[in-house]
């Protein structure tokens, strides 16, 4: 199917842009960075892919160059947003992101496009940027109540609203809502990032989503039998540590219910849904455990 | 008290800000376009809501918010327009009062939150409706107040001693003739008959800005009673007789209860 990519110069559109041709998809690639440019300053550009892929510049605050650039789709996967706060005054993160994301599911409705796939986060309940991490219970599943605090988790929020909005106006609509956490290479990347035990790492629970079981999930999700719109946990079934997650879970939040015990080093965040209503799996790392770098 | 009153020359707005004035308090009027009367004593500053530095300037000094700008209709913009400004324009004022420091503020969000009057058919788990009811809107100016509610959520998560009023008010009209002169309309049965008094809607602002409770809270502003001369029970069961009826709906007693408002407000939609 031919389907449109919003943030197709990012890592994560990129790697999805690869994928879908890879499966034999068309891509209208979108992103308001020029192709070959770099993402962000300091970063890398990605290189320009060749075969059916089209690439559109345009700023999704622009809905008419959105219902331009769908245009023959047959699904979009909107990723474009500012992708933590903190980098920009909160006003700019908030108002970028509900816009793109209102904007992109309007401009699929507009293009009677039935499939949407957007980016949500982990952060969508607080988590990473809370000033304190608030969980009610481990694992996280998708009922868990939300506690952000800041614009970007509150923007991803948001967008879960929103497209539960649509969802009930076209009923037809199948939209979902991919709850990331830190998107790396492979558990070794991640593993750089989050790899000490401490109150400021707990915060973000030490999860990660590898970026090809990330692309796997929004594809998987264009196609699997649900209704409306879904929001699911996308995140790799073990932790970044090889410390026993019942014990880190004892150390960093006492408080904390475990309602089902978590064995060796598995995540604190379930993505059982995931793999029962899109037939996705985190595939496991093919390196044997303990190579994480220190 | 000083208030600055985003969307002060709209029709809600300019009731507030004379009714703030007669209050003793002094007033700012936010808004793009002047008031179409002289507001006297209140100076004007003309701002787009998506101008949050304009915000932020405007709102110095002010011990107080009340922002009602907005789009507050779909259907005459595109509905991107619709949502984008009044998602904006809540979240911009919500963090220039939090850059100022203001800890009171009063926002306008409406009982389309939960998705109602611009709904296709309505969805009502039970009667009459209260705060705690799903949403279930499905248009874009719906959408967007049941937004303003998320953001006021998260704004004073981060913001522990900021203190927020939802306001779910529902058809703000200065009498009661236009909603009572509606009541055959199609579509009438959508709006469950009810209205909102423009005075009243200003009272429950301006005491929601005084009222003892902390965090953020959502209150229904509606009047007690339809407007409809048949009695509550008999339009539930001829035009929703599959929602069940969990309160007081004798008499004309209206569709939506505002005992929240009545308890932790001191408000009574009757002056």
């Amino acid at each position: 199917m031919k389907i449109a990519v919003t943030g197709g110069r990012g890592r994560i559109g990129h790697a999805i842009t690869e994928g879908a041709l890879a499966k034999g998809h068309g891509v209208i690639n979108i992103d308001r960075i020029a192709p070959g440019q770099p993402p962000a300053p300091n970063r890398d550009p990605f290189p320009v892919l060749s075969g059916d892929v089209t690439y559109v510049t345009a700023d999704v605050d622009d809905y008419d160059a959105l219902v331009e650039a769908f245009s023959g789709c047959e699904a979009v996967i909107h990723m474009a947003a500012i992708p933590a706060p903190f980098h920009h005054p909160d006003h700019v993160v908030h108002n970028n992101n509900v816009v793109g994301s209102y904007n992109a599911l309007r401009a699929a409705v507009e293009n009677r496009i039935l499939r949407v796939c957007q980016a949500s986060s982990v952060n969508a309940i607080g988590l990473s940027f809370s000033r304190e991490p608030h969980f009610d219970y481990f694992p996280i599943d998708e009922k868990h109540p939300p506690y952000n605090e800041e614009p970007y988790g509150l923007s991803k929020w948001i967008c879960e609203a929103q497209a539960d909005s649509f969802a009930r106006r076209y009923e037809d609509m199948r939209i979902a809502s991919m709850r990331f956490h830190l998107v790396a290479a492979d558990r070794d990347a991640a593993a750089k990032v989050f790899h000490e035990e401490t109150v400021e790492q707990a915060k973000h629970l030490w999860a990660y989503t590898r970026t090809d079981a990330a692309v796997d999930a929004c594809l998987l999700s264009l196609e699997a039998d649900f209704k409306g719109h879904e929001v699911f946990y996308i995140v790799a079934p073990d932790t970044t540590l090889e410390t026993p997650t019942m014990e880190l879970a004892a150390r960093f939040f006492a408080d904390v219910r475990v309602r089902r015990k978590l064995s060796g080093n598995k995540s604190f965040f379930t993505s059982a849904k995931a793999e029962k209503v899109l037939g996705w799996k985190h595939k496991r790392a093919k390196k044997p455990r303990g190579s994480a770098p220190r | 008290m000083r208030i600055a009153i985003t969307g002060g020359s709209g029709s809600v707005g300019r009731t507030i800000v004379a009714e703030t004035m007669r209050q003793g308090h002094s007033a700012i009027n936010i808004d793009r376009v002047a008031p179409p009367e002289p507001q006297p004593d209140v100076p004007f500053v003309a701002a787009e809501m998506s101008d949050y530095e304009a915000l932020v300037r405007a709102f110095a000094g002010c011990d107080a918010v009340i922002h009602m700008a907005a789009i507050p209709a779909p259907g005459h913009h595109p509905d991107h327009v619709v949502h984008n400004n009044n998602a904006v324009g809540s979240y911009n004022a919500l963090r220039a009062a939090a850059e100022n420091g203001i800890r009171r503020i009063c926002q306008a969000s409406s009982v389309n939150a939960t998705g109602h009057s611009y709904s296709r058919a309505p969805r009502y788990d039970y009667f009459p409706l209260d705060e705690h009811h799903p949403t279930y809107n499905e248009d874009p100016y719906s959408l967007s107040k049941w937004i303003c509610e998320l953001q006021a959520d998260s704004v004073v998560r981060r913001y522990a001693d900021m203190v927020i009023a939802s306001m779910r008010f529902h058809w703000v009209v200065p009498t009661r003739d236009l909603p009572a002169a509606n009541i055959d309309r199609p579509g009438a049965p959508k709006s469950l008959w009810a209205y909102t008094l423009h005075g009243a809607a200003a009272r429950a602002c301006l005491l929601s800005l005084t009222a003892p409770f902390t965090g953020h809270e959502v209150f229904y502003i509606v009047a007690p009673e339809t407007v409809h001369p048949r009695p509550s029970l008999e339009l539930a069961r001829e035009f929703y007789p599959l929602v069940p009826v969990i309160g007081d709906l004798g008499g004309h007693n209206s569709f939506f209860s505002s005992r929240k408002a009545e308890t932790m407000l001191g408000w009574r939609h009757e002056d």
